[in-house]
């Protein structure tokens, strides 16, 4: 409702409407039309001693506005204090977490957890054979390389670390190691592959010749093989010796 | 059974960009199927007209799907783009309807199984350094998926190791082999079979056109056509020609550096005893005179070359050099089971 808000600037009296003694700075709020009435405020206002004008009581002071982001403050933002009803706050969030407990949760959050923990061990289980596969490689690179003798059965600590940091690597999601040259996209577990089934259709309708060729020489292929299963009786009496070293 | 025995069963499969190849061993020889690897869709009215030209053709809920060599000559005709199931030597994750086709092209390539789970060996790239976010995983289990319901056992194997593996024997399966193949370069170092250091750049065939034809105002198609018609990189005969010259050189440079790179974060973990030869292979190195330009390049980096080389020779078959080795491991599964 909008009324008449008398504000005084000097102290004096406004007799028509019953009003005496006013205060520097003290306010007043009368109806529009007793004010356009009242002689006495229009004297008054026109010696300077107050002021009036329309305005709604309930009004109040619009929040401030952040400023858009577009703006450029040529102050820095001075961070507001932290308020001491902080531990009320705290108080409010415990309220609201028992509220959810209510609604039971907890065995939401246990399904959840199963179903994670049941993609995610196969994985897990397959980084770790992969880095341990690889460690042996490298073990086994440097006994036929080096010709040092092998090294004890088991892991050390250091290999061992090795180990876990690799599969810890893989593990965890991409993106926080950029800084490191060699950081590649973990493979296996980061991200949850969907790969689909039945691509291959049994019934398409297709017609497809395939170029093919076949070479009168299987000599290469033959060497190759044959080189492999050297290859292979050489580590086997390798393996041997050392294991009767061992024992 | 004795050694010596032929064995005719397992296959190896090499997935390119390009060319998808299988590998088996006859009782005469070995022998490679290969198809290209793109295909183009077409509208349900063009089959009778394409049964009259025999070309290779898939039949579609919605219309023909042209595959192999054929959809580059029809997407001539038609003005269209040819569309590749792999790009950049991976499987886009975003092509559920190449899979499909993929799947189609590979079980013509493989043939029936000689039994219930034959092995195949099929190749993965490795890793790309320069590209992180390529997702191989989802690249190797798309393949395993196809091979086993083409009724195989499926084994992933490195593309670059199988060179090794087809190439090395007589250097005791040591060596550096580059395949230079259309979507990336893959790069294996290995020593008595055991992979000392494996990884790809995201650079290849298709980098080359796309690099000297945007240089050169041209086509992407054109270059490549360039490249088939027999470009020979040693006497380049046209403003084009020296174009792809240029950028052949700079994806060999990139490699090599890169091997030097990746090889001094793996330096004190193992030490090479003799030096080892280099083997170039690939769809890239068969452009005329490569295996010279190789070692032209090679050559001015030799003194900062972490690793010492005793020789750079190329594959016998560059294109089915992949598939060969695949081809010796799935022979060694049935070796070890005998």
């Amino acid at each position: 409702m909008i009324e008449a808000h008398i504000t005084c600037l000097n102290p004096c009296d406004i007799p028509d409407l019953g009003i005496k003694g006013l205060k520097r700075g003290e306010e007043r709020w009368i109806s529009i039309l007793i004010a356009q009435a009242s002689k006495d405020l229009t004297k008054e206002q026109a010696k300077g001693n107050l002021r009036w004008a329309r305005q709604s009581r309930r009004m109040e002071k619009a929040p401030k506005r952040p400023p858009p982001p577009f703006v450029t403050r040529s102050r820095p933002v001075v961070p507001e204090r932290v308020d001491p009803k902080i531990v009320e706050r705290v108080v409010e969030v415990e309220r609201v977490v028992e509220i959810r407990q209510e609604i039971d949760t907890e065995e939401l959050t246990r399904q959840m957890k199963a179903e994670l923990l049941a993609d995610l061990v196969p994985g897990l289980q397959s980084v770790i054979a992969q880095e341990m596969g690889k460690l042996m490689a490298a073990q086994k690179l440097q006994e036929a390389t080096q010709q040092v003798p092998a090294p004890a059965a088991g892991m050390d600590a250091d290999q061992l670390a090795s180990v876990m940091e690799s599969v810890m690597r893989r593990v965890m999601p991409a993106g926080g190691g950029a800084s490191s040259p060699g950081a590649r996209r973990p493979s296996g577990l980061a991200d949850p592959l969907f790969i689909p089934d039945k691509i291959v259709a049994k019934d398409a309708k297709a017609k497809i010749d395939i170029n093919s060729k076949e070479s009168g020489e299987t000599g290469d292929l033959d060497d190759a093989q044959e080189a492999l299963r050297a290859l292979k009786r050489q580590k086997r009496g390798r393996k041997n010796v050392n294991e009767e070293n061992e024992s | 059974m004795s050694e010596g025995e032929i064995v005719m069963r397992g296959v190896g499969l090499d997935m390119g960009t390009m060319n998808i190849v299988a590998a088996r061993r006859t009782p005469k020889g070995v022998e490679t199927n290969r198809i290209r690897d793109a295909f183009l869709d077409l509208p349900a009215e063009h089959r009778k007209m394409l049964k009259l030209s025999g070309v290779n053709y898939v039949a579609t809920d919605d219309g023909l799907v042209i595959v192999g060599d054929a959809a580059y000559d029809m997407a001539n005709m038609f003005s269209r783009e040819v569309r590749r199931p792999l790009q950049s030597g991976l499987i886009s994750a975003g092509e559920i309807d190449a899979l499909e086709i993929l799947g189609i092209l590979v079980k013509h390539v493989l043939g029936k199984p000689a039994h219930e789970n034959e092995v195949c060996y099929f190749s993965v790239p490795a890793a790309p350094v320069d590209d992180p976010d390529r997702d191989v995983v989802y690249h190797r289990g798309i393949l395993e998926r196809i091979v086993t319901e083409c009724g195989f056992k499926a084994y992933p194997s490195n593309e670059a190791l199988a060179i090794i593996y087809s190439e090395c024997s007589k250097d005791g399966f040591s060596g550096i082999a580059f395949s230079f193949g259309s979507g990336m370069t893959n790069v294996a170092l290995a020593m008595g079979t055991i992979e000392g250091l494996s990884f790809s750049v995201a650079r290849g065939g298709d980098w080359i056109d796309h690099g000297a034809a945007k240089s050169t105002g041209s086509t992407q198609a054109r270059m490549c056509t360039l490249k088939e018609k027999g470009l020979n990189l040693l006497h380049p005969q046209s403003r084009d020609e020296e174009a792809l010259v240029v950028y052949y050189k700079t994806l060999i440079e990139y490699a090599i550096d890169n091997v030097a790179a990746e090889f001094n974060k793996i330096k004190g973990k193992f030490a090479l005893p003799k030096a080892i030869p280099i083997v170039v292979s690939g769809g890239t190195s068969k452009a005329g005179g490569f295996l010279e330009f190789f070692t032209k390049v090679f050559d001015e980096k030799r003194k900062k070359f972490p690793i010492e080389v005793s020789e750079i020779r190329a594959a016998k078959e560059p294109l089915d050099a992949v598939a060969r080795g695949l081809l010796v491991q799935a022979l060694q599964e049935y070796d070890d089971e005998d």
